[in-house]
């Protein structure tokens, strides 16, 4: 048979094969061990010189082109195969992914830990206290001696000896004679903000001092923005030389990591006893950027006229935390010198900030923490 | 306390200020008080709203309940306006309000605003309307019947005049915020004072004191109280000053339009004129005021021989116990010896600073009066106010601590307004004043000395020495000395708070401004205080579980006394109490975590199929004589529909796993609870239980609860804790990792399957698999089953087992070899029958 009819006959069959097994069964006809070019290679065995060296070398070059149009053959089918593959393995991909299982931390833990990171860059270090304290920490030692109006303010819990009267003072269970007394440090209550760290905290050790308190804090009061039970955050710096205007840096900076770089912080006056001078913290609504207007920023804050006035702020700004310059009083029962010490303490609500941050808008804050799965799932 | 000041009232003190109230309002915020809110003092009362007169009323001819009324409503008006007009107490000469053509007003004070046109009411043409009061907003004030309208009769006002202007309700009210600190900002005088030092505002505040201050015994007016009032102050500590005055020929009466107006701008229902002043003077000083009906005041029995009728007497004294005063808020209470009262030579006739009698009240026909113009010790009354249950306008202002001096500036003020007002005059005057506290000098007491240097350094910024005397000027203190040290004097109002440099430095910070004070991150070396790895390990653990598919809680700290015994402890014993819980639900501490999670568990059970939940949080046991231990407990719980027997337990044993795999615990692992007697392990099952390990450490317990507790907390469906004591943890967390080169050999797989009874435990047959034999490299249960095809009592197991040496590749043979004795020790040691 002439080399050039093969040829031909193999080109037709190769592109008469309509997938892999017609394709195997063209190489076997030809390439196979008892395949036509087997055939024609044993013949020359027979042949002598030159012509076997001829026959030799077309015989070759035939086999490489049979070889060669098999394989591309072989990638042009693939292609129409892979052209099917969407037909063939079609997954309904609508269908819901499968997922690992989801769980959920409080927005109480998401915030202690998003906060203390940010101090952490300032050189604070975290520190817990008891929650559970002597009047002499969460009130004495702060400025504020036995009977003092400024306790009432605090709505402090008296860990007594098992009453449940309904008492809302302490000089009533003092009559009553049920409250717990230390000798020295005198009554024992939950503490109604974290500040009870501050002496203790100097009591430990040496300025300087840059400490944060994220605790648990008791209060008796229960309404739709007060809990009984919730979270201060607390920090205490205390240095040689230090001034308001410190307090205000390290604020501003708290405010611009944890809300966004473009709010700005601002002092009001107000009145603490443990600080003198003593502020009200306000941060620039991150809704109305500061304005207190949503649509009409050319509008002056605090007109008498209604209209697009910010839903979320009072007049541009919202109040974040209490804080000021620490009081002398407070240094000396620390038993630092206020001549050579000075300092700045700040607290904040961390529910109030970080419900703030998220713009989340809770009617209730007793959700926090009344177990409502349905509330919790969300975060 | 949150104070409603009249914008214009105040006002009239600082006759140089410029500001409108919003700037008023965002200064006094930015350096002195909180604006919390301001409001006009009415809204909607429209311009074209005006005054009018009635100058004639004729019947209507079609409409037997309507009437025409012919009303100017300007001074030159040629032609009176035909109105018709249903209201049924008009009357000639009448002042009303007449709504013209394009104001806006509200039917019969119902719905949206509007706008009036001229239209014919029953053939008969009516150019306006005279409205009722809650036609135009103002029902609050003028509280009127069905179908009456507003008479401005009394008001006198122009004719043509908005009806806004006329009753001066062009007013703006500031809510302010007034700190626990400044008493002398708890009115009008002192705010203005505080505003014209803000806005550099001369403050016009006229002398009306009183020459009586120093000179006790001698008043003015050579009255002498002893005539007609005999006062006897029994506490002269609790009761530093009392200045009483007798007025005579008053007569009692709605007080004028513009008292009310104030009041009412301030919060305050006008009731007669007489309590009316007192409450304004209040309002204006921040001077709690007092006045008795001096008739029903019980006189001193018996004075020399004769029987004195008209000497009154008033004794400042503690209560008693079994005596009861009925107040003016209509409720009787108790007193006792703690309470301070005033009484007269019977009984009780006020709370001292916090609400007087209804018996010796003022009212219509009373023409003697007694004022009370008092100090009284702040603690006293801020104990009084929380026994009795009971607070007051004048309470809030006495529990701060008011100056000495302020009475007779008050008892100038009434004197003055109620000779206006009411008429009558002075008979009789007494002052007592203790005179072991503070003098009654008006120049200012305490001096602090200080550096203008020091004060300057506080704040952060260089605020030149004479711009910080200007002002401490314009706030009342008086400062002398040079350049380096300062004298500065308090004036007699800010007396309450005199301390040291601080106060100084918070008076110059806050003039300056506050908000214009620059931000600098603090300098200095940064403390080098390692920081606690606890928090960090918290939060881990915390992230493996939600991590894991479970919820964070945090349930309140505070249990019920009741939850407590029903877990078994003492409430008495083993738990904190409150003195003063909020309710009997938030009685006790919680002695257990696991008290606030069955309640958890309780609540949500019903809703969810399945919970999957976590805290980490303290319990507090209390110490003798200690504060409590605040412990630290992780519970991880599993409850809700179990899909098959245990599930729950295995499903909190596997958290233990999980988590000591990702805290790399050191050799985890379990022991049962054998004979242990703790309290705690009443709470579990006795059966499904077991202690959890790292090393010789008990990290804690892992077990289904006892039935019983959960049915003691109402919970139906089964539970399991995971509950480790974090102080045995934390430490050990990382102490368990360790690198273990990856096996030189391939191991040789082989499975192998047996049926072996129930009471022989997986752990044993593990333990004994894995003991069996040194090429046995690992140990893997994937399969158990019980029930068909499987003898009652009985369960088949399947492990993986892994053969592999460390120092050759094994063959088959070998393996085979060791697999061959390990089906054999299985039949022998736990009489399994093992499967081909």
């Amino acid at each position: 048979m002439d080399l050039k009819e093969i040829e031909n006959i193999v080109k037709k069959k190769i592109e008469a094969a309509r997938d892999a097994a017609g394709l195997e069964a063209v190489r076997i006809e030809f390439l196979g061990r008892k395949g036509t070019m087997t055939g024609l290679f044993s013949e020359l065995a027979e042949m002598k010189g030159e012509e076997r060296k001829k026959a030799g070398q077309e015989l070759n070059t035939l086999k490489q082109y049979i070889m060669t149009a098999l394989q591309q053959h072989v990638k042009e089918l693939e292609g129409v195969a892979l052209g099917k593959l969407a037909e063939q393995e079609k997954l309904d991909v609508t269908l819901p992914g499968t997922r690992p299982p989801l769980g959920h931390l409080h927005i109480t833990t998401q915030a202690i830990e998003e906060i203390t990171r940010i101090f952490a860059q300032l050189g604070f270090y975290r520190m817990r206290y008891p929650e559970v304290d002597w009047d002499y920490y969460a009130f004495e030692a702060l400025n504020m001696p036995k009977g003092h109006p400024a306790r009432d303010e605090w709505e402090t819990y008296f860990v007594g000896r098992g009453t449940t009267r309904n008492v809302s003072l302490e000089h009533i269970a003092e009559q009553r004679g049920n409250y717990i007394e230390h000798p020295k440090f005198g009554k024992m209550v939950l503490t109604p903000h974290t500040s009870n760290g501050q002496v203790r905290e100097m009591e430990r050790r040496k300025p300087p001092i840059r400490m944060i308190n994220l605790a648990k804090c008791y209060r008796r009061q229960s309404d739709v923005s007060h809990v009984p039970m919730f979270h201060q955050f607390e920090g205490l710096l205390i240095d040689r030389n230090v001034a308001v205007t410190h307090l205000k840096g390290t604020l501003e900076y708290f405010a611009r990591v944890f809300f966004g770089p473009e709010r700005r912080i601002r002092l009001r006056p107000f009145h603490f006893r443990f600080t003198e001078p003593s502020f009200e913290v306000d941060v620039s609504c991150g809704v109305c950027h500061g304005t207190g207007y949503v649509h009409n920023p050319s509008q002056p804050p605090l007109t008498l006229r209604g209209g697009e006035k910010c839903r979320l702020c009072k007049s541009g700004w919202l109040e974040l935390a209490g804080a000021g310059m620490v009081h002398p009083n407070v240094l000396k029962a620390g038993g630092l010198d206020p001549k050579v010490w000075s300092g700045f303490a700040f607290g904040f609500g961390v529910e109030r900030s970080y419900m703030m941050k998220q713009g989340l808008r809770i009617d209730d804050i007793r959700v926090l923490y009344n177990n409502d799965l349905n509330f919790l799932e969300q975060f | 306390m949150n104070l409603l000041v009249s914008y214009n009232w105040l006002r009239e003190f600082l006759p140089g200020l410029k500001a409108r109230p919003e700037e008023v309002a965002e200064r006094l915020s930015l350096h002195a008080f909180s604006v919390e809110r301001m409001r006009p003092m009415v809204v909607g009362l429209d311009p074209a709203i005006v005054v009018g007169k009635i100058v004639e009323i004729e019947p209507h001819p079609n409409a037997d309940k309507l009437r025409i009324a012919r009303t100017t409503t300007n001074n030159k008006d040629e032609r009176p306006r035909t109105i018709v007009c249903g209201g049924t107490n008009i009357k000639e000469g009448m002042l009303v309000a007449v709504a013209l053509p394009g104001a806006k007003v509200r039917w019969h004070g119902e719905g949206e605003p509007m706008e009036l046109t001229p239209t014919e009411i029953r053939g008969v043409k009516s150019e306006g309307m005279i409205c009722a009061a809650n036609e135009i907003g103002l029902y609050e004030m003028f509280p009127h019947k069905e179908r009456e309208i507003l008479d401005l009769t009394a008001t006198g006002a122009r004719v043509g005049v908005p009806v806004a202007r006329a009753l001066g309700l062009d007013d703006v009210v500031l809510e302010v915020e007034i700190t626990t600190n400044r008493p002398d900002a708890m009115g009008i005088v002192g705010l203005a004072r505080e505003v014209g030092a803000i806005f550099n505002v001369k403050c016009k505040i006229e002398n009306v004191k009183l020459k009586i201050g120093h000179n006790p015994s001698r008043p003015p007016l050579n009255l002498r109280g002893g005539d007609w009032l005999d006062v006897k102050v029994e506490v002269p500590k609790l009761c530093p000053r009392y200045m009483a005055v007798v007025m005579e020929g008053v007569k009692v009466g709605p007080s004028p339009w513009w008292i009310q107006r104030r009041l009412m701008a301030s919060g305050v229902r006008p009731i007669n004129n007489i309590v009316d002043i007192t409450n304004y003077v209040l309002l204006e000083y921040g001077q709690p005021c007092h006045a008795f009906d001096a008739e029903r005041l019980h006189n001193t029995e018996r004075h020399g021989n004769k029987t004195d009728g008209t000497r009154k007497k008033i004794v400042v004294r503690m209560g008693k116990k079994g005596e009861k005063v009925l107040a003016l808020d209509g409720n009787t209470y108790e007193l006792d010896e703690n309470i301070l009262v005033i009484a007269d030579a019977q009984r009780p006739v006020a709370i001292a600073g916090i609400m007087g009698g209804e018996e010796t009240g003022v009212r219509a026909g009373t023409t003697r009066i007694v004022y009370e113009i008092a100090n009284f010790d702040a603690l006293t009354i801020r104990r009084g106010e929380h026994q009795i249950g009971l607070t007051s306008a004048s309470s809030v202002r006495f529990n701060k601590g008011l100056p000495v001096p302020l009475p007779e500036f008050a008892a100038a003020r009434l004197m003055e307004l109620t000779a206006e007002i009411a008429g009558g005059k002075v008979v009789g005057m007494v002052d007592r004043h203790n005179p072991s506290s503070p003098p009654l000098t008006l120049r200012g007491g305490k001096t602090v000395k200080v550096a203008p240097v020091e004060v300057a350094k506080k704040i952060g910024v260089e605020i030149p020495a004479p711009q910080m005397k200007k002002y401490l000027t314009a706030l009342g203190f008086s400062v002398s000395g040079g350049a380096k040290k300062w004298g500065v004097k308090f004036p007699y109002w800010r007396e309450v708070e005199a301390d040291g440099v601080a106060d100084i430095a918070e008076e110059v910070a806050r003039m300056y401004g506050y908000h214009r004070i620059p931000g600098v991150l603090p300098q200095g070396d940064l403390p080098f205080e390692i920081q606690s790895v606890q928090f960090t390990h918290e939060h881990e653990v915390k992230e493996a579980l939600r991590g894991a598919g479970f919820t964070e809680l945090y349930t309140y700290s505070f249990v019920a006394r009741d939850s407590v015994a029903r877990a078994g402890f003492d409430p008495d014993r083993d738990a904190l109490a409150l003195a003063n819980p909020l309710t009997s639900e938030m009685a006790h501490m919680r002695p257990w975590l696991g008290i606030s999670l069955l309640k958890a568990v309780a609540e949500n059970e019903k809703t969810r199929d399945e919970l999957k939940l976590f805290e980490l949080s303290s319990e507090y046991h209390p110490r003798a004589g200690e504060l409590p231990d605040e412990r630290q407990k992780l519970i991880v719980l599993s409850a809700g529909r179990e899909e098959r027997e245990g599930a729950h337990f295995y499903a909190a044993k596997g958290v233990a796993e999980h988590l000591a795999e990702v805290l790399a615990l050191p050799n985890f692992g379990y022991e049962k609870v054998g004979s242990i007697k703790a309290p705690w392990v009443k709470h579990y099952h006795p059966s499904r239980v077991l202690l959890v390990k790292s090393g010789r450490d008990i990290l804690g317990v892992v077990g289904e609860l006892h039935p019983q507790l959960l049915r003691a907390y109402g919970i139906e469906q089964r539970v399991a804790f995971l509950e480790w004591e974090m102080r045995v943890v934390y430490p050990l967390i990382g102490q368990g990792r360790a690198y273990e080169p990856p096996p030189a050999y391939p191991p040789v797989k082989r499975d192998i399957a047996f049926v072996v009874s129930k009471e022989k435990e997986y752990a044993v047959i593990h333990g004994a698999i894995a003991k069996l034999d040194p090429l046995i490299a690992g140990v893997e249960l994937f399969d158990q089953y019980a029930g068909k095809g499987v003898p009652e009592g009985h369960r088949s197991l399947a492990f993986h087992i892994q053969y592999a040496s460390a120092e050759r590749t094994l063959t088959a043979q070998e393996a085979e070899k060791v697999h061959i004795k390990l089906s054999r020790m299985l039949k022998e040691r736990f009489d399994a029958k093992v499967r081909d």
